[in-house]
């Protein structure tokens, strides 16, 4: 099975909100010191193909849109043990428009392709967007299976195990597919060995240029802003658990939830 | 005039709920013509009486969700019309069709949406970005868009009148992919009492709860008090509990009159799935932890020692 693996680089989405900065005028967040990182999604998808290859078998090529020190999140996936990468190098960071990440995604794929399976995180942790993946498949003329967390092939068949709002389902489906992965207990990445990680850093990366992207036909961002919010909170406090607690069933009977 | 579609869905025949938050989410635009795309099986359209719809296109015969069939229903659906702005929940259906949608017909497409108002440039739509640590505002540089509004951020709307609706009837026709993602089975989850999105009171742990086991205090607290159980992100990705607990911006997006958080530090991606919620508890040890700038009350300690405590006390006056 020849499986891709796009990922995105992008700031530590797990940073404190003390941390956050934004730029108002450029309207973007400031990075500062802040670590870049491999989406957690987007790790949680490598994850779920490394799993699949050990199990079968296949080869797994991991790409990325995006500036040049995004090769570092492409390093970390050849040290979680994906066997290629490709850098679509660009000179700005990508924008908001997710069709237009998505067809410099999909050139790429195509170029180096064809893929058996594609995957995608269900979503990026800057973006929230949650419309690459799709973005791609139509590009490639794939079905999508998405939200998936584990999947398991038998005979010929694949299947994949998927959460939707009615609980979790089985689907089956025959590559080639696109594929977008949500977290699961079962995905969670791999720490990457030591020795993997300096194998990684002499490993070649193919990197081809995409320039810079026209902006976009269909959105303008024209306001970026951090939410303020006027919730006080009442601590309940006492010497004893039962006091504090006494306290919180008082304000929950006051304000009738009770 | 703006032509508004918001597209509805009936699994059971019954409408989904979410469709009455997109009527609500319509209705705040001037000058508009309000229609629905409902696709399903035994559709009861008398439930979009007085909603000030004009006309439903109702396209039947497709009882199980199934992503290429819906897909092609709903295109089905809008062939009949000329929509500015498309509608939908970004629930799982809707966050599937919704960007293959957008593409198929060229129109621009938003996800995630809070707020959406027309200005004289066009269409703004609010949505958060860095995972709710800021919100952006974006103006539509098309003429059409799709738009998926975040679940639980806008109020249904109510209805107003008994003019009835035109009703529409677009024949089902299976094309391009269908059948090749076929539902096997639907996997239950254990100890799944009310559904998260409906539940009045919800009890969620996060990784302070520390362990699987510990988890029965807060199944305890919720049965005391007629709730559910969720979690956050951390919780399911240590195998505490199953993934569909989730509750958060890629969880569940929920709105119980009370919310319990228990060791949860209050991370924004979590908040964005409880920002609906009428009052938030939390306990946590670290008097420092961003839940607390969103609880509105708060107890500084260990839950080992606060919720057995708790749970009798409320056993007691409940009882
Ligand atoms: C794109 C993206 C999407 C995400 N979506 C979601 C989502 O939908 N839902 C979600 O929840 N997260 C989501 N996350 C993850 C989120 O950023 C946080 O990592 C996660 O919410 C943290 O979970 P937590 O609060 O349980 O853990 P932690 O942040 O580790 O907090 C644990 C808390 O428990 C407290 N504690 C420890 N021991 C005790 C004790 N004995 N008694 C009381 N308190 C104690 C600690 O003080 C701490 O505050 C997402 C992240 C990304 C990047
Ligand atoms: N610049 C990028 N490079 C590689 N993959 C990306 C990029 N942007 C988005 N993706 C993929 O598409 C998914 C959805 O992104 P989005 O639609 O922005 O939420 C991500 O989880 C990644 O798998």
């Amino acid at each position: 099975m020849k499986i891709a693996v796009c990922i995105k680089q992008i700031m530590d989405p797990e940073i404190s909100p003390r941390d956050f900065k934004i730029d108002a005028d450029a309207k973007n967040a400031v990075l500062g010191k802040n670590p870049l990182v491999i989406s957690t999604f987007d790790e949680n998808a490598l994850e779920v193909a490394l799993q699949y290859v050990e199990k079968n078998s296949g080869e797994i090529t991991v790409f990325t849109y995006g500036v040049a020190k995004s090769e570092d999140a492409l390093r970390k996936a050849l040290a979680m043990k994906a066997d290629n990468a490709v850098l679509l190098e660009s000179t700005k960071e990508a924008g908001w428009d997710s069709y237009q990440t998505g067809k410099v995604l999909a050139e790429g794929l195509k170029k180096h392709g064809p893929f058996d399976l594609v995957f995608f995180g269900r979503q990026a942790g800057d973006s929230d967007a949650g419309i690459v993946g799709a973005v791609v498949a139509e590009e490639l003329g794939l079905p999508l299976v998405s939200f998936v967390t584990t999947i398991n092939q038998k005979d010929d068949k694949v299947f994949f195990d998927r959460v939707t709002d009615e609980g979790r389902e089985r689907v089956e489906a025959s590559p080639p597919l696109a594929v977008t992965v949500t977290n699961d207990e079962g995905n969670t990445p791999r720490i990457p060995k030591v020795k993997d990680i300096m194998m990684a850093n002499r490993k070649q990366i193919s990197k081809e240029s995409v320039g810079e992207l026209p902006a976009s036909d269909f959105m303008e961002i024209i306001s970026l802003d951090i939410p303020s919010s006027d919730v006080v909170c009442e601590f309940l406090d006492g010497n004893e658990p039962a006091d504090k607690v006494n306290r919180l069933v008082e304000k929950l009977k006051e304000s009738k939830v009770l | 005039m703006t032509h508004i579609v918001t597209v509805g869905f009936a699994s059971d025949g019954k409408l989904n709920k979410s469709l009455f938050e997109l009527i609500g989410a319509a209705k705040s635009f001037e000058n508009t013509e309000l229609s629905v795309v409902a696709v399903g099986s035994t559709i009861d359209t008398n439930e979009l009486v007085g909603y000030g719809v004009k006309k439903v296109y109702v396209v039947d015969g497709l009882s199980e969700y199934q992503p290429e069939s819906y897909l092609n229903a709903v295109l089905k659906g809008l062939d009949a019309l000329k929509a500015d702005i498309i509608l939908l929940s970004g629930d799982s259906i809707g966050r599937e069709l919704g960007p293959r949608l957008a593409i198929r017909k060229g129109f621009s497409l938003f996800s995630d949406v809070i707020k959406l108002k027309e200005t004289n440039q066009g269409l703004v739509v609010t949505k958060p970005v860095y995972g709710g640590k800021a919100e952006a505002e974006f103006l539509n540089k098309g003429e059409t868009a799709v738009v998926l509004l975040r679940p639980k951020a806008h109020d249904k709307a109510l209805k107003s009148d008994d003019v009835a609706v035109e009703i529409e009837k677009v024949t089902f026709e299976a094309s391009g992919f269908d059948g090749l993602v076929r539902i096997i089975e639907k996997l239950k989850d254990e100890g799944e009492g009310v559904k998260l999105e409906d539940a009045k009171i919800i009890v969620a742990g996060g990784r302070g709860v520390g362990s699987k086991e510990n988890f029965s205090y807060l199944e305890e607290l919720a049965l005391v008090l007629g709730g559910s159980v969720g979690a956050s992100r951390a919780a399911v990705d240590a195998g505490w509990v199953s993934t569909t607990l989730q509750i958060g911006q890629t969880g569940s997006i929920v709105a119980p009159d009370l919310y319990i958080a228990v060791g949860i530090s209050g991370a924004t991606q979590h908040m964005a799935g409880v920002s609906a919620a009428k009052h938030i508890v939390a306990i946590n040890t670290d008097a420092e932890a961003p839940i607390f700038s969103f609880a509105e009350y708060g107890i500084v300690d260990d839950y080992n020692v606060i919720l057995p405590v708790l749970t009798e006390k409320l056993r007691e006056i409940l009882s």
